[in-house]
């Protein structure tokens, strides 16, 4: 037998001998969290009927057979504490919160359900409990909520369920980290049922479940659902030990799942299957027991009672279909008029301001004396140091606690310290930030800012240069703000300090050293559509024949070189600088393109599938006959030599180029 | 802050839009009630639009551009001093101060340079470009609208039937009222919109001024080359071209097409710039070119492409009557036949859409004239003016020595003659 082998033997039959020795239940626990376990069992075997039935759509991952690991913990949390699961959550759901009703609605897509339909099995929430897809994405956020709870409270916990499959994420042992260094009361529990999906754990788990524990330094409780007076001592010494040290916790549980990982999908073997049905706890107390068999039928007619009352009432489009996003920009305009100080003496007094209002600041290096990589956060730990946190380097890991923090009502600003770093917080972004607004049935919100300083030109190269905009805008309500030194970014971060759902507030590495913006005799500069509007810069000195659109640093340089752009190409330019990318403001655009019939689209990537192009599409769609061009980068990685980078990153020179040419194009 | 819309009126029923032919005032300019705004045109007259209350003008259209009735000229915005309406932040009008240098463009100045135009005569705010400079150097008799680049030397439109002429030419709009004549032709004459108007030239048996070389000694292509292509400079309707309904091209040169037929191998080749070319240079050219025609030498397609007006000249055929056909991308073809030896025909056919009868008829009465310059006056039919070239006797010594008089008798070529009776030998 080859070692594999021999280890995927031996765990399997520690598992059997587990479920050998199983003492009787009855005599182990109190009836009332026998009767939730049957509860919980009966409420997944009408799922998976109603599902053949075909009264049911989409998926589910049922947790027959693992009952009791989600009555032993959650049954035993108070409801002021707060749950993460996973897609095998409906035990953990029920016994949390006892809502079977409205979790039976929820699946079976109705409005009345825990989330009226939208979320259905994996992503459900209610208050003190939210569940997500993904494997291991709501770690961080649990840690956050910890972090909360730590702050505002001296008796709630966390608790994040995974399964053995999630110890092969990353954004686990970033949480572990987290946790253990700031000392949150957040209980991880393992529930170790062999199999992920198809592959068994000796497969996809090396080395021990506690050393992962014990390499945090966070203590290591363990049990099994076979013994279940045991487990229930140690899950409530576990959930004790984290309430009242508010610390962390790991508490690993050995079960076994009978049912298939979702429907169907089951390649185990038929007899290892049939020999833990066998010694389920469970069936043979039903089996055994007329009085529990009598419960049992209680328990199935009152769920089918239930389901055949229930009003097939479904969401409608028009309750679904809306965000957060500030797409109102009123018709009003100011003339821009700035203080002669730097860009980041500007963002650091507005997060100054933001933090001093409750908001958190978090991220990597951002403490005092060293005040952040670019210094925009200089001054604020020393200020508010309870709530200006320093942080490992884990950029989803203090993503997904800034999440955590605004869903529990603290706004939290993440800084990613650069920009090309967001690549680490895209599933956050996307698999939580994004969702929880419209996945939860609008009963919650996250205020939580991220913000980054994005662009090239000092030679950083590939990996330290990047503009990411164009991945990020579009993201389902996420707000994008690219500030630019045109503008006191004051009044817009107050403003994006009022939006209550996601934002991404990019800034740049060169316009952090800038002067704001003095103004220039030959242009007026006004700021259209309110704080997340427009900044228009007409020329003065003649009517405009061309209107380019550009935002951040570059369209700074551009404004600086208007002058001359316009000496040396012949053309005037009314620069057009949307602050917000995403929702964008389309109608001052529309108004100078209507005017000048060209516009130039200036984009910090590259042009394929990005800002330029929306742009020109949604101006297309109200106005024809436009000539509209593109500039960006050059559509490969930004190399590190100066001179170079500078020819292939987008400039107030470069739009001069191009503008040369575009003349000999016809005018 | 109010805003004015002044609309095109439907003062006239046979009209969809009108053309604006020229902008007294310019956009961002503030104007009094009153004040002389534009002109428009409709197909039936130039209609003066003035400016309904005083404020400040916005308007967008160019001289030449095609309104629709019932569209927008232009709007009257009067500004009330606490506006805070994003669109009432309107940028001052002010000129700048006489201390602000005025700012052009590095091909503004260049191109003012080469146009000899002074910077400070071109109307601004202060930014000059290049197109600013290119409308400030445009002759004041040319109606070109907005394009500067109608005035390089480039082709740029392409007539509706297909043909681009070679030639530089400059392209202008045609008068409503011109149009509609030519659709009212085109809808009578299936064969076109071709018209040919005649004269003849009388010579009375008198010879040129100026004996011309061998080939020229019983034709007058050279003197209608040489006075119609001076001629042209003062009928630039016939040294023009259709090019499409709204427009004909006016050329820059006068490239005088000669024909030339073999038989079997027509071509047309043009004497570059005729009318500024001597008679000898014209002489001359012709001579050139015939021998480029006879010889297998292959001919330069700008010799083939470049004409603006042709000649066809049929006087040695026997003709007496002709009806030349117009070349693509031209206004008029001169055609010239022969009646006898003392009378020419002058047939010229043109392009009704692009000049009339009249003018035609006046061009040809002044050509001819021109052409008759070059003959001494016919000699008075006096018999006694007749002078034997060979025995020197008149016919009035004839009649002193009897009632004798000349032989009458019958040529080689048919036409009667005179023999002296006295030596049989002259007339």
């Amino acid at each position: 037998m080859t070692a594999k082998a021999h280890m995927l033997k031996s765990t399997v039959e520690c598992f059997r001998q587990l479920a050998a020795d199983a003492p009787d239940i009855e005599a182990s626990l109190t009836s009332a969290a026998i009767r939730q376990a049957l509860l919980i069992r009966e409420v997944e075997r009408t799922f998976l009927e109603l599902f053949t039935r075909g009264a049911m759509n989409g998926t589910v991952h049922t947790c027959v057979g693992q009952e009791f690991s989600a009555v032993a913990v959650a049954g035993q949390l108070r409801p002021e504490d707060w749950v993460t699961s996973n897609h095998r959550c409906h035990g953990h759901f029920i016994a949390k919160t006892g809502n079977w009703g409205g979790l039976i609605d929820e699946l079976m897509g109705l409005k009345s359900g825990v989330c009226k339909g939208v979320g259905s099995s994996q992503h459900l929430f209610s208050p003190g409990f939210l569940s997500n897809g993904p494997q291991g994405s709501l770690l961080p956020v649990g840690t956050g909520i910890a972090l909360h709870q730590q702050r505002k409270s001296t008796t709630a916990i966390t608790t994040s369920f995974i399964g053995e499959g999630t110890l092969g994420e990353g954004v686990l042992y970033e949480a572990l980290n987290l946790a253990a260094l700031w000392g949150v009361p957040q209980l991880f529990v393992c529930e170790n049922n062999l199999y992920s999906q198809s592959t068994h754990q000796a497969q996809g788990v090396a080395g021990s479940i506690r050393g992962r524990a014990e390499a945090f330094g966070i203590p290591f409780f363990e049990g099994d659902t076979w013994n279940t007076r045991a487990l229930f001592a140690t899950a409530r010494e576990a959930i004790e030990y984290v309430r009242s040290e508010r610390k962390s916790a790991f508490l690993a549980i050995r079960t076994y799942r009978l049912n298939p990982h979702s429907k169907g999908d089951d390649d185990r073997a038929a007899d290892e299957v049939s020999f833990f049905a066998e010694r389920d706890p469970l069936s043979r107390l039903v089996s055994h027991s007329s009085s529990w068999r009598e419960v049992q039928k209680e328990i199935e007619a009152e769920i089918d009672a239930y389901v055949s009352s229930r009003p097939k009432l479904a969401l409608s489009e028009a309750e679904y279909a809306h965000d957060q996003l500030p797409r109102d920009f009123p018709h009003v305009g100011a003339a821009v008029s700035n203080e002669r100080i730097r860009m980041v003496q500007a963002l650091n007094r507005a997060y100054n301001a933001a933090v001093s209002n409750g908001a958190y600041m978090i991220g990597e290096d951002l403490l005092d004396p060293y005040g952040g990589a670019f210094k925009v956060t200089k001054g604020l730990s020393t200020a508010h140091p309870e709530r200006v946190l320093g942080t490992p380097i884990s950029e989803a890991g203090i993503a997904g606690v800034g999440i955590g923090l605004a869903l529990m009502g603290d706004p939290a600003y993440v800084e990613i310290m650069f920009g090309d770093f967001t690549t680490n917080i895209f599933d956050q972004l996307i698999s939580n930030a994004s969702k929880f607004f419209h996945m939860y049935a609008f009963q919650t919100t996250v205020p939580v800012r991220f913000r980054t300083p994005m662009g090239g030109k000092r030679g950083y190269g590939p990996t330290h240069s990047q503009s990411l905009e164009k991945h990020l805008v579009g993201i389902d309500n996420l707000t994008v703000v690219a500030l630019t030194s045109i503008e006191d970014p004051t009044a817009t971060l107050a403003a994006v300090d009022e939006l209550p759902g996601p934002v991404f507030i990019i800034e740049n590495k060169i316009d952090y050293g800038r002067f704001l913006w003095q103004g220039d005799p030959d242009h007026l500069t006004k700021k259209v559509g309110g704080p997340f509007g427009t900044i228009v810069m007409s020329p003065l000195r003649h009517e405009p024949t061309v209107t380019v659109v550009a935002y951040g640093e570059t369209a700074r340089d551009i404004a600086d070189q208007l002058h001359k752009i316009f000496i040396e190409t012949d053309w005037v330019v009314e620069l057009l600088v949307p602050v917000s990318l995403h929702p964008l403001n389309l109608a001052p655009i529309l108004e100078s393109a209507r005017r000048t019939r060209r516009v130039v689209f200036v984009e910090e990537g590259s042009v394929a599938f990005g800002i330029g192009s929306e742009i020109a599409a949604r101006l297309a769609e109200v106005e024809p006959n436009l000539t509209c061009q593109r500039l960006g980068a050059a559509p490969v990685p930004i190399p590190s030599v100066l001179e170079l980078e500078k020819a292939l990153l987008p400039s107030a020179r470069n739009l001069m180029t191009f503008l040369r040419s575009a003349e000999a194009a016809g005018t | 802050m109010s805003t004015l819309r002044v609309t095109v009126d439907r003062d006239n029923v046979n009209d969809e839009f009108v053309v604006v032919r020229k902008l007294h005032k310019r956009n961002g300019e503030s104007v009094q009630a009153e004040e002389l705004v534009l002109e428009i045109e409709s197909s039936k007259t130039l209609s003066e639009v003035y400016a309904p209350e005083s404020g400040l003008l916005r308007v967008h259209s160019s001289e030449g551009d095609e309104i629709a009735v019932g569209g927008l000229l232009f709007e009257i915005t009067t500004e009330s001093p606490e506006a805070t309406d994003a669109a009432d932040i309107v940028r001052p009008v002010t000129p700048p101060s006489e201390e602000a240098q005025l700012k052009a463009s590095r091909t503004a100045t260049e191109l003012a340079q080469r146009l000899d135009v002074a910077l400070r005569d071109i109307p601004s705010r202060g930014w000059i470009t290049s197109a600013d400079v290119l409308a400030a150097a445009k002759p004041a008799a040319a109606r070109v609208h907005g394009d500067a680049a109608a005035i390089r030397d480039a082709s740029t439109s392409v007539p509706a039937h297909g043909t681009v002429p070679k030639a530089p030419f400059r392209a202008v709009k045609t008068s409503l009222l011109k149009r509609k004549e030519a659709r009212i032709l085109a809808g009578a004459n299936s064969s076109g919109s071709t018209s040919m108007i005649g004269t003849e030239l009388s010579l009375g048996g008198s010879a040129r001024l100026v004996p011309p070389p061998f080939l020229f000694q019983d034709s007058i292509s050279d003197l209608v080359t040489f006075e119609a292509a001076r001629l042209l400079k003062r009928y630039p309707d016939l040294n023009a071209c259709y090019l499409d309904e709204r427009t004909n091209g006016y050329f820059a040169e006068v490239n005088f097409g000669i024909s030339f037929d073999a038989g079997h191998n027509l071509k047309v080749l043009a004497l570059r710039n005729a009318d500024q070319l001597s008679l000898i240079e014209v002489q001359a050219g012709f001579d050139r070119l015939l021998q480029l025609y006879e010889s297998d030498a292959p001919i330069a397609d700008e010799l083939l492409h470049c004409s603006t007006v042709t000649l066809s000249d049929l006087s040695r055929s026997g003709a007496t009557f002709m009806l030349p056909l117009l070349n693509a991308s031209q206004s008029l073809i001169i055609g010239i036949t022969r009646r006898d030896s003392d009378r020419f025909g002058l047939h010229a056919s043109f392009d009704h859409r692009v000049s009339e009868g009249l003018q035609v008829a006046r061009f040809l009465d002044e050509l001819r004239g021109r052409l008759q310059s070059h003959y001494r006056p016919a000699p008075t039919n006096r018999p006694g003016a007749l002078r034997c070239s060979v025995c020197d006797q008149t016919l009035e010594a004839e009649i002193e020595t009897g009632v004798r008089g000349l032989l009458r008798i019958a040529c080689a070529d048919g036409s009667d003659g005179y023999l002296c009776r006295n030596c049989f030998e002259g007339w």
